[in-house]
Formats: C-alpha cells, sequence, structure tokens
C-alpha cells in the first residue's frame, strides 16, 4: 500500500486535526510538522507497544497524560504536546499516522510546495537531483521536494510521480510499451497478409 | 497451417525500428478495498465518470461512483487477482467493444472476448459500449415491419423495424421461444441479429446457440453472453455492449434486432452493484437510476432518418416476471418505456395454445404502421374478436344453452385460437399467414373440426405452395389484399377443400 493512500474515514479525521494543528502552531508550524513527522518515524515506528498504550481504553487518561509528559516535555514543542493529550482524550491516537500526512500535505500547499517521488533503478547523484528538482519546478510552477526511492526493476530510467499522476521514463515501461506495440503489429499483419506469412 | 519464421521475424523488426518511445504519462491510484466485483481506490483524482482503468494484473474497470475522497470502481473480469494496495491505472477512454461484420456468427463476452473457441474477433473497429441515444431529428417514424414468423405476434401485436416490444411473463411460458423464432425468421431478410444473454444458466445459452446453429441462424447472429457466474458489473454491461454491436449496422444503413434476455436479471446485478456502492436504496431496494439504466439502453433502439441512411434497430427485451405480478417495479418501467407488450400467460401455456400470449392485455403501440396492407386487411378485428372470444368463453362454461349466433361466434373463437397455434422453431412467412388467417376469419374454415384445424392449415398452404402458386405470387407482388387477390384466395380455398375431406 502507498503510505499515504487513506481511506475516506482516516482521511478526514487526519483533514480535521491536522487543520487544527497547523492553526495552533501559527509561525511555528514548520518546526512542529517536523516534530510530528519525527514523532511518527521514530517513536510509533519503533516501538509500536507505546501506540498501543495510548490508545488502550483500560489505561486510565491520567497515566497516559502522566506518560507523555514523562517521554516528550521538553524534547517537543507545547503546542505539540498538548496536541497529543487532547488526541489521547479523544481515542484518537491511531490517527496520528494520517494526522501527520495531512498536516504534511496542507503544509505543503500553504507554501506552494510539491512532494515528488521519483523511482530510479540505481540512486540519483547529487547534479541529477539538482537537475530533476529545477526541471519539474519549472514546469510544474512550484518548489519541489523529492522523495527518492531505489527499484532496480526499472532497470533505467527514472518515474516520476506527483501526486496522482505518473510521468513514466524508466526503460521497463518503454520496454512493455515497445512489447504491447510489437504484438499487435504482428496481429495486424496476421490479419493484413495471412497468405504472404504462411509458408506453403 | 504454418506460418513462415522469416517474414515474422521481418514484421517483428519492423515494427520494433518503425516503435517510438513516448513518455507515458498517466493517472493512477491505489486500491483500498476490494470485494465482490467492486474495488475502492484513492487516488485517480482526474478521473472521469464511466472512465476505463486498468489493474496490474490487466484486468479492466470502469469508475463508477465519484467520491470525496476515494473512487468506486466496478471491475469487469476476475476480482480475485486484484489485492489492495495494487497501483490502478487510469486509461483515459471510454470502454469500448469491437464491431463491425467479424462479430457476426460469434458467441462473445460484453467486453468483446470471444467464448467459441473459434480464435480471436476480426475487427478493426471499436464503438464505445455506453452512447446517447439518436435524437428527434434523427429519427422518422417506424415503417417497416419486423417479421416475427409467429402468427398471433404478426397479425395482432406487429413489430416494426426500430421498436421496443417488450415479452413479458413468468418462468417456462415460452418467452425466449418467441424471441428465437423472431431471430430464426429473419435468415435471408438481411437483418443482423444479436442475443444478449444476462444472468442465465450457461447450460441454456448452450441450448439457445445450438438452436440458432441447427437452424441456420448463426450465420447473422452474435450471441453475447454473461452467465449467472459471470461478476454484476458483466451482467451490468452486457446489454450496453450487445446495442453498441447492433448500433454499428444500424448506423451504417442496416437493420439489426437485439434481444435483451433478460433485463430483470440485468436490474438484480445492477442493483447489487449499487448497493455494494453504497447508493441509497429506493423501491424493492433498487437504486434511484434503474429506471435510467433502462430507458437510456433502450432509447438507443431507433428507425433513423434516411438522411442518416436509414438503418433501423429494434429491440425485444424480456422480463420475467413473479406469479404473473406486472405491477412489480422493474416490469412497471420497462411496460412505460417500450412501444408495446407481449404477454405471455402460464395458464395459455398449460392449455397447449402456445405462443401463450394473452391476446387483451398484449399491445403494440407503432407496430401497425409497418403492417403490410394485406395483413392489416385480414387481421383487422382479430385482436379485439379474440379478446371478445375469451369473455364469451368463460360465459359459456356456465353450461346456458346459447342462441345460435353466439354459438357460432364461439365455433370460430375455438378455430381461430387453434390456429394461431404454432410449434417452436417453425416461424411462417408472413404472406402464408395472410392466407391461413384469412381462411380462419372468413369462415373458410368453420366446417373443419376443431381438432384437425392445424392439418388443414398445413395442407391448404402446401396446395397454395405447389398448385397455385400463382396466387402466392401475386400476394407478395402487391402485398396487398385487393380483390384479384382475394378472389384468387377464395377459389384455392373452395379448390382445395374439394380435395379435403373432413
Amino acid at each position: 500500500m502507498h503510505p499515504t493512500a487513506l481511506d475516506s474515514d482516516a482521511q478526514q479525521v487526519g483533514t480535521l486535526y491536522g487543520k487544527a494543528i497547523l492553526g495552533a502552531a501559527g509561525t511555528n508550524a514548520d518546526e512542529i510538522v517536523s516534530q510530528l513527522n519525527s514523532i511518527v518515524s521514530d517513536c510509533l515506528t519503533r516501538s509500536p507497544g507505546l501506540e498501543s498504550v495510548l490508545g488502550s481504553p483500560r489505561v486510565s487518561q491520567l497515566d497516559k497524560e502522566n506518560l507523555i509528559d514523562r517521554i516528550f516535555r521538553g524534547k517537543v514543542h507545547a503546542t505539540l504536546l498538548n496536541f497529543l493529550k487532547v488526541l489521547c482524550r479523544r481515542g484518537r491516537i491511531g490517527s496520528l499516522r494520517a494526522i501527520q500526512i495531512c498536516a504534511n500535505q496542507m503544509r505543503d500547499e500553504e507554501l506552494g510546495r510539491v512532494r515528488v517521488t521519483v523511482t530510479s533503478a540505481y540512486s540519483l547523484t547529487d547534479s541529477q537531483r539538482q537537475e530533476i528538482s529545477t526541471k519539474l519546478g519549472q514546469s510544474l510552477g512550484k518548489v519541489v521536494v523529492l522523495d527518492e526511492l531505489v527499484d532496480d526493476s526499472l532497470l533505467g530510467g527514472i518515474m516520476v510521480r506527483v501526486g496522482d499522476q505518473v510521468f513514466d521514463g524508466s526503460v521497463l515501461g518503454k520496454i512493455s510499451a515497445m512489447r504491447s506495440a510489437v504484438s499487435s503489429g504482428i496481429q495486424k499483419a496476421i490479419r493484413d497478409k495471412q497468405a504472404s506469412l504462411l509458408s506453403s | 497451417m504454418k506460418f513462415n519464421s522469416d517474414e515474422i521475424a521481418s514484421v517483428i523488426q519492423k515494427e520494433i525500428e518503425t516503435f517510438e518511445g513516448q513518455m507515458d504519462v498517466r493517472e493512477v491510484g491505489t486500491v483500498l478495498e476490494v470485494s465482490d466485483g467492486i474495488a475502492r481506490v484513492y487516488g485517480l483524482s482526474r478521473v472521469m465518470s464511466g472512465e476505463m482503468v486498468q489493474f496490474p494484473s490487466g484486468v479492466i474497470g470502469l469508475a463508477f461512483n465519484l467520491e470525496e475522497n476515494s473512487v468506486g470502481v466496478i471491475i469487469l473480469g476476475d476480482y480475485l487477482t486484484i489485492s489492495e494496495g495494487d497501483e490502478v491505472k487510469a486509461l483515459g477512454k471510454l470502454l469500448s467493444v469491437p464491431v463491425g461484420p467479424g462479430v457476426i456468427g460469434r458467441v462473445l463476452d460484453p467486453l468483446g472476448n470471444p467464448l467459441d473457441g473459434r480464435g480471436p474477433v476480426e475487427s478493426s473497429e471499436q464503438r464505445p459500449v455506453e452512447v446517447i441515444a439518436a435524437g428527434v431529428a434523427e429519427r422518422q417514424p417506424v415503417s417497416e415491419p419486423m417479421q416475427t414468423g409467429i402468427k398471433a405476434v404478426d397479425a395482432m401485436t406487429p413489430i416494426g423495424r426500430g421498436q421496443r416490444e417488450l415479452i413479458i411473463g413468468d418462468r417456462k411460458t415460452g418467452k425466449t421461444a418467441v424471441a428465437i423464432d423472431t431471430i430464426i425468421n429473419q435468415k435471408g431478410t438481411g437483418v443482423k441479429c444479436f442475443y444478449v444473454a444476462v444472468g442465465q444458466k450457461d447450460s441454456s445459452v448452450a441450448l439457445v446457440v445450438e438452436a440458432l446453429r441447427k437452424h441456420g441462424a448463426m450465420d447473422y447472429t452474435t450471441v453475447i453472453v454473461s452467465g449467472a457466474s459471470a461478476p454484476a458489473p458483466l451482467q451490468y454491461i452486457a446489454p450496453y455492449s450487445g446495442t453498441a454491436m447492433a448500433e454499428y449496422f444500424m448506423y451504417k444503413g442496416e437493420h439489426a434486432l437485439v434481444v435483451y434476455d433478460d433485463l430483470s436479471k440485468q436490474a438484480t446485478a445492477y442493483r447489487q452493484l449499487s448497493l455494494l456502492m453504497r447508493r441509497p436504496p429506493g423501491r424493492e431496494a433498487y437504486p434511484g437510476d434503474v429506471f435510467y439504466c433502462h430507458s437510456r439502453l433502450l432509447e438507443r433502439s431507433a428507425k433513423l432518418s434516411d438522411a442518416l441512411g436509414g438503418g433501423s434497430l429494434t429491440s425485444l427485451p424480456i422480463i420475467e416476471t413473479q406469479e404473473g405480478e406486472v405491477s412489480a417495479y422493474i416490469p412497471t418501467n420497462v411496460i412505460s418505456i417500450t412501444d408495446g407488450q407481449i404477454y405471455l400467460q402460464p395458464d395459455l401455456f398449460f392449455k397447449g395454445i402456445r405462443p401463450a400470449m394473452n391476446v387483451g392485455i398484449s399491445v403494440s403501440r407503432v407496430g401497425g404502421a409497418a403492417q403490410i396492407k394485406a395483413m392489416k386487411k385480414v387481421a383487422g378485428g382479430l385482436r379485439l374478436d379474440l379478446a371478445s372470444f375469451r369473455e364469451l368463453e368463460a360465459f359459456a362454461q356456465l353450461g346456458t344453452d346459447l342462441d345460435p349466433v353466439t354459438q357460432s361466434r364461439l365455433d370460430r373463437g375455438y378455430r381461430m385460437v387453434e390456429l394461431l397455434k404454432q410449434l417452436q422453431y417453425k416461424p411462417m412467412n408472413v404472406f402464408e399467414q395472410v392466407i391461413s388467417i384469412y381462411a380462419a376469419t372468413r369462415g373458410h374454415m368453420d366446417d373443419v373440426p376443431v381438432d384437425r384445424i392445424a392439418e388443414f392449415e398445413t395442407r391448404l398452404l402446401e396446395f397454395v405452395r405447389d398448385r397455385r402458386s400463382d396466387v402466392m405470387s401475386k400476394l407478395q407482388e402487391t402485398k396487398d389484399l385487393t380483390s384479384e387477390v382475394e378472389e384468387g384466395i377464395k377459389s384455392a380455398i373452395a379448390e382445395f377443400k374439394k380435395g379435403f375431406k373432413a
């Protein structure tokens, strides 16, 4: 599953809380969003136990808030700390990932940034990176943030994904396009000149 | 048969040399969930309603529901090959099927893939499955007859080319038989026939195909099958794709006939899809647009104006009722859309009156204009006479003494009913129909015992064919019951009756 694919419930919750945290963050939005990203990628993903404790109905609200205080106080912005407590109180800790994704999307939109996933067969060099972001930035008219993936099944070339649009410039894509072109061409040839193709 | 490998190699080489790789730009999404022939897809933000999408396994889907955060896709194929997280690609085109002379004589699925094991469909043209029907200015009134070859239908509820005549009745009342006989009767008329089987047992479809083949009807017929085991989305689109194939001939100025067997199952498939897509259920749990589902399909049957070539598309939708309940939702809908209906009744069927047509409530709203003059003259009052005979018959069962006039009307009625019985797969030429109905309505059969009516009819027609072909050719030439033709028929009957020992 693509990491940013959300079902409609998660999307709705994520958008709502994402809007709230960005609003509350005010001028510190960038700091808070990056801290939120790190909470999800460094804490929740690495220690899944934390999420289940925070989401569990059997742990009292007070214990959860104390736990959050002990772990995060001083390390994250006060607004984010309060936000985490609110999420606990509302039983929405499970939606933290969706909130993070939506908050990032909304922040990107605010700043006119666009996130582009570039998949290549080999890891990109700095000059390639530079070239891709400038070219894409010019054609999209936005600041480009690259997410890089390496997939050697592409054989060569790159595949760029902007939102729901995929620009496939990979060797794999070219080969499969060529295969369907050749096979339909042959079918047509067989239909058109059956007689000459048949050996007597 | 063997292919010349050098030739093939050169074709391949040429294809590769001329191949121009272009950057492939596509709109993608991710499968969130997949179940029962539908999938919910995240992304595809620029997809349009009705657009084709493709799953990694090659299965095609249609964007059916565009929602705020996801797209509901109906899957036209095996949905078990699709899993959560698969990338879905928008193809940027509408669903199309192969059309043209290459589809004739084939058994196809609703996407135009062959099911008869006779190789790929040879056709270079495609036509979108869903198109908007011809408008008012592009049509003209129905004027030519579409002969079904069934005496009861051609005489009392005549069908014209471009008409939509519903065949409605309970299960096992001979609905399909009427449609199949009509297809068989199109032999030699140049009418291309399309039989769309929706949600039926594959065994019954095989029987139909076999019957058509045996009677030489597969030479001009295409069978489109989505059986009971086909996924609901395929059952839903089958009638539309059959119509697309038939329309091709209509717009080429030819004539086509399409049979939808049956639309109640298509409505059920559509209900399943809509419920799974969480569209709100309405009456009988059908979605609100089930009427539109049928009306836009049947509206595509038309008689085109001369400027467009004057082609026509006649349709015979079939609806199965439960316990004769014509006031259920789907039957009333389709009755109101079509230009008339042939109502088949189980009690008549079991009395041996086959086709089991209920004359009283079967109507044809436009076909009268399309009847040949001779038939119009001989069968004019037939429908009303038969309806009043049924009333009289019910009254006579009380055992009261009847005056001679009533008795003679009853006798005529019994003979008429007997005459209108017809065996399956035995469609009749319209001119022969005229002669036999003439003989019955003008009282020439009154002295023939009821149980020998069928024999009388067959032998009379044989006699006319063999000995009085002048009468037949005159009738075929004028297509009218002129006094000359009438005299000819009268004398032929009189001559025949001398030899027929009652």
